[in-house]
């Protein structure tokens, strides 16, 4: 009786540390998505801008056809 | 006495165990819940970028028709071309989106990781596209202020313009350089920036297996 209570509490404490591994690894798959996103927001920010501002050239270029 | 003493303290480390795997249930929902949230976000980002897009294509396809210029002509041909690889690219996009939407049980964190990390290189490629683009939209400008101030110049010599036109036109050809300037300095800085965002993109690593 006493080995199988052993047994289980083994068990118990392995199990709990799987748990807790895992955790951890699925916490730095989040960590690494979110700079993931961070980098991709900062990308798809940057080009709205660069965007812009060549639509602007554009129209500044264009006003010199008229010359 | 002693079997009432061993079904408690079984009873009780299934109750912990249950407790712990419960946790971790709700832990992932949780993040599921956050990805799947994240991936709408960027849907809507994206689709209002693509709408603005198509309205400033829309604009442009207008101006064209009054000028009938040939060379903006070939212009409006690169802009439509951008604009079905942009729409081809959302619909690829979607088609990811809505799989995590619909396999939440399917995917794991780590497929989810890659999948949002070359979605980030794809937009890391086409942002050095664009940069490519906009050298080429400089050299032209350049090109066109040069063949501008010629015209004015020779307007001036010939005296075939009042004073008030050529101040005007000169005040255009300084606001188109220092347009062409500005986007110059961006796409240097950019430039640097798309380097740094690359390696760091590379650097962050998603293991293969659990």
């Amino acid at each position: 009786m006493k080995k199988l209570l052993v047994l289980m509490t083994a068990l118990f404490v392995f199990g709990a540390c799987t748990n807790t591994k895992k955790a951890e690894e699925e916490k730095k798959v989040e960590e690494s998505i979110q700079k993931i996103d961070s980098i991709a927001t900062d990308v798809q920010e940057s080009t709205k801008e660069l965007d812009e501002t060549v639509k602007e050239v554009e129209d500044a270029v264009k006003d010199l056809d008229s010359i | 006495m002693k079997n009432y003493k061993f079904i408690v303290s079984v009873l009780l480390v299934f109750l912990f165990v249950g407790v712990n795997s419960l946790n971790a249930q709700q832990n992932k929902e949780k993040e599921k819940k956050e990805q799947v949230k994240k991936m709408k976000e960027d849907k809507e980002k994206k689709e209002k970028m693509m709408k603005d897009k198509e309205k400033e294509m829309k604009g442009k396809e207008h101006e064209m028709k009054d000028k009938a210029d040939k060379e903006m002509k070939e212009n409006e041909h690169k802009m439509k071309d951008k604009a079905d690889e942009m729409k081809d690219k959302m619909k690829e996009n979607e088609g990811n989106a809505y799989a995590y939407g619909k396999d939440k049980g399917e995917m794991t964190g780590r497929e989810f990781g890659k999948m949002r990390s070359e979605q980030a290189k794809n937009q890391v490629k086409e942002k050095e596209q664009r940069l490519y683009e906009s050298e080429e939209i400089i050299k032209s400008g350049r090109e066109k202020v040069q063949k501008a101030k010629d015209r004015l110049e020779e307007a001036k010599e010939k005296r075939r313009m009042k004073e008030g036109e050529i101040k005007e036109h000169e005040e255009r050809i300084k606001k188109a350089e220092d347009k062409l300037d500005e986007l110059e300095g961006k796409v240097k800085r950019e430039k640097e920036r798309i380097k740094k965002e690359k390696e760091e993109l590379e650097k962050i690593v998603i293991p293969d297996s659990n």
